[in-house]
């Protein structure tokens, strides 16, 4: 190894339709050697990874995951740019066996693009399931392309297709693949805008593929030939006028040449006999049955979550971060009170709070992860399809609005698999009503104690209140701002297959992750600041800055029953984080942070029924805790939307306080 | 001409155009619905999205997308997911439509076994 020079690292780059299991090879490769962050000045996800192989470092770019390179969304722009500007040195198609004609579409696109091109057929377990077999070394011979077998979940396969990569990027081909062509009507024009460009436009696109674009309506293209070369522009624009339906036959050709590759290489299921997937479907997308599975599915979800979760979470708060505190204040006998209090009763509570949340989101996220690797997630989204498009939304919505449930967070991030922008708006402005574990968690310690033996019923009415409203919240978005459009819902149903447990692990990971860097470090930060905001000056509560603020507010906390300051800075503190709440009311009560059930009923001394269910409602439905807000504008990429959530929050939670105490109080 | 969101299940088609639009056509054409290309109905209930299959793949699709893709009838059935015949979401004014544009043997009874 140390006489002979390492050989230069290479660049791989994985292109792939969706529901191929490109990710599952992403991470086979690169285990959790990965960075995940976003491509420079965009809301698409880029993950990057290296290995090592026979001595020679590998990195992988994992291309976002797209139908084509044509219809021009983020996704796809990112995904050719990158190839066409810094170009790997060789780039792996992944396709899935038992979907080989759709998915060979975006292979027959790659091929136009200067790059060598290795294709790992993926999931050959799964198709064989279904009666499909892909025969490689004749799928190979027809393309002119390496192909690689692989059953990618379980690493079969992954060596060969790396050796093959290596290869193809050392010793390239120089006969070329067999590249779809455009069909004959539109080949002269083809030619005649290639010869246009020719030397025209910058070297590092190809005329060829520039001409292609220029004919299949691509914006982008059509602006770099008008600025580049403006000699030539009139005349390209009075071809493409005259062609205007050219990109069928592009699109044509490369089906048709999809066809050829297929016919020689697939042996095809007999007829008649239905595959697992067509057996499960035929309950799991019934409207009626269908729509029982959906809901028996999140019943067990959310049993699962909170019954282990739950016990799991209370174990952690008081084993740890009790037994830590303890150990930490007895550490810091030497120092002032105020600086225990601020590390103690302040970050480290407030620490210990993100922290016993991770059972319940790792169990979550968990059991969300698996009905997508699956492949039922699709299934969902079919079958609330109806129910969305009251609120203008179609299926896709619903797999963030789930993840909401965990925590907002991930949720807002998760809307960006919904292509078009005013559907993911509005889905994000949604997403604040939905329940999170923080907010669940101050509904499960407040109820008990508010209501008794009602409390169960109080949290199901709570909870489907809320799911009413973002019901009306949404039907009313769409009417007045959005005024009714309604969009495009054309979704994948892949088949269903066996769940991959690193792919499942990852999805939690992230999700977690999500939640742990955001949520975590602010409240914390935030905890720490409420501390001494309740203590100075003066060390009496009721005359610190917090409840200077509380105090000012109670005028309009009146107006819902919670006249009392200590409930209006609790409200306050759920900005920070929902699950805050409690804590505050800890701290404002006098109980330690470990005050338990004493804290609860304390609270309920306080508080009529009237107002102890206004209390609840504004707490479920204000305002979205900090973190989320951050996300909303991040995805968003707009204070004006932000700002909307923000208001249209703060609006339903005061209004809806008033009236649930109002009423209350005549009944 | 008979548009898709019309078939019932089970039927087989070849596309013949698609919607003037050009971003849902290019979002159509790469999910393998383009003209020319043959196109299963596995589930349509006359009511919300469909399920289709086209260059084996497997779609669901809003309907009121499949009402402006158009399709020249092909009289070989295909294998739908269920009967469209259990009742649910059928309501009777919407199928004879449907039924009496199709050569009998395609219609959704005669192809149940």
């Amino acid at each position: 190894m140390a006489t002979s020079p390492a050989p230069p690292a290479l660049t791989v780059a994985l292109a792939g339709q969706p529901n191929v299991g490109k990710s599952t090879v992403f991470n086979a490769l690169t285990g959790l050697n990965q960075h995940v962050g976003n491509w420079p000045g965009k809301t698409v996800e880029r993950k990057t990874g290296s290995f090592m192989r026979n001595g020679r470092r590998m990195e992988i770019v994992d291309l976002p995951g797209t139908y084509s390179l044509t219809s021009g969304s983020e996704e796809e722009r990112v995904a050719r740019d990158y190839l066409l500007k810094q170009p790997p040195d060789v780039v792996i198609a992944m396709v899935n066996a038992s979907c080989l004609e759709r998915n060979l579409y975006l292979v027959g696109e790659l091929l136009s693009l200067p790059v060598p091109v290795v294709v790992g057929v993926n999931m050959v377990d799964v198709a064989e399931a279904h009666g499909v077999a892909v025969e490689t070394e004749v799928l190979s011979a027809a393309l002119g392309l390496p192909v690689v077998g692989l059953v990618a979940s379980r690493r079969k396969g992954i060596d060969d297709l790396v050796d093959a990569a290596v290869q193809a990027a050392d010793e390239p081909d120089d006969q070329p693949p067999a590249r779809p062509l455009i069909r004959d009507k539109h080949r002269p024009v083809l030619e005649e805008i290639e010869t246009l460009l020719e030397g025209r436009i910058p070297a590092e696109y190809p005329p060829e593929w520039v001409a292609l674009k220029l004919l299949e309506g691509d914006s982008d293209m059509a602006e770099l030939v008008r600025s580049s070369a403006p000699e030539i522009w009139e005349r390209v624009y009075e071809l493409l006028a005259e062609h205007e339906d050219a990109y069928l036959d592009i699109a044509g050709g490369r089906y048709d040449w999809v066809a050829r590759m297929v016919r020689a290489a697939v042996v095809q299921p007999r007829a008649g006999a239905p595959g697992i997937t067509d057996r499960i479907d035929r309950v799991a997308t019934h409207p009626f049955w269908g729509l029982l599975v959906v809901l028996a599915a999140l019943a067990v979800l959310f049993y699962i979550t909170y019954a282990v979760g739950g016990p799991a979470s209370r174990a952690l708060n008081s084993l740890i971060v009790g037994g830590f505190s303890d150990l930490l204040r007895d550490g810091l006998a030497w120092a002032p009170d105020w600086l225990s209090g601020v590390i103690v009763d302040g970050a480290v509570a407030g620490a210990g709070t993100v922290l016993s949340f991770i059972p319940i989101l790792v169990i979550f996220f968990a059991a969300l992860g698996l009905l997508e690797d699956v492949g039922y997630m699709a299934r969902i989204a079919y079958v609330m399809d109806r129910y969305m498009h009251w609120m203008g939304l179609h299926g896709k919505s619903c797999m963030p609005l789930l993840l909401g449930f965990g925590c907002n967070v991930p949720a807002i991030m998760g809307t960006r698999i919904i292509e078009d922008r005013r559907n993911r708006l509005l889905t994000m402005i949604l997403t604040p009503f939905v329940p999170c574990t923080g907010r669940l968690a101050v509904l499960a310690f407040l109820a008990p104690a508010f209501f008794g033996a009602n409390a169960a019923w109080a949290v199901v009415a709570l909870v489907g209140g809320n799911l009413v409203l973002l019901g009306i919240v949404g039907v009313l978005t769409n009417k007045l701002i959005f005024k009714g459009e309604r969009s495009a819902f054309i979704m994948e149903m892949p088949l269903y297959h066996r769940p991959n447990a690193r792919t499942i692990g990852l999805y939690v990971g992230r999700n977690t992750w999500a939640f742990i860097r955001k949520a975590g470090t602010l409240i914390v930060l935030v905890s720490a600041l409420i501390w001494v905001l309740s203590t100075f000056p003066g060390d009496d509560p009721s005359t610190s800055v917090l409840g200077t603020i509380g105090r000012a507010l109670e005028p309009v906390g009146a107006l819902m029953g919670l006249g009392d300051w200590r409930l209006i800075v609790a409200l306050l503190s759920s900005f920070v984080a929902k699950e805050n709440s409690v804590a505050t009311l800890g701290v404002l009560f006098g109980e330690g942070s470990s005050g338990g059930g004493g804290l609860a009923s304390q609270v309920a001394t306080v508080l009529v029924p009237a107002a102890a269910a206004a209390f609840l409602v504004v707490q479920m439905t204000f305002v979205p805790c900090v973190a989320t807000v951050a996300a909303i504008k991040q995805e968003s990429r707009s204070w004006g939307w932000t700002g909307l959530s923000l208001a249209l929050t703060f609006a339903v939670a005061l209004l809806l306080g008033i009236v649930v105490y109002q009423v209350g109080s005549l009944l | 001409m008979s548009t898709l969101a019309e078939l019932p299940s089970g039927a087989r088609a070849q596309v013949a155009s698609l919607p003037a639009h050009h971003g849902l056509a290019r979002r159509l054409i790469a999910l393998g619905l383009i003209p020319g290309s043959e196109v299963c109905v596995l589930q349509n209930r006359g009511r919300g999205p469909l399920i289709v299959e086209a260059h084996g793949a497997r779609i669901a699709l809003g309907r009121n997308h499949a009402d402006r893709v158009m399709i020249d009838l092909d009289p070989h059935p295909c294998e739908p997911l269920a009967e469209s015949s259990d009742g649910i979401d059928e309501p009777e004014e919407k199928r004879p439509v449907t039924v009496e544009a199709i050569p009998v043997e395609t219609t959704p009874r005669s192809t149940g076994r």
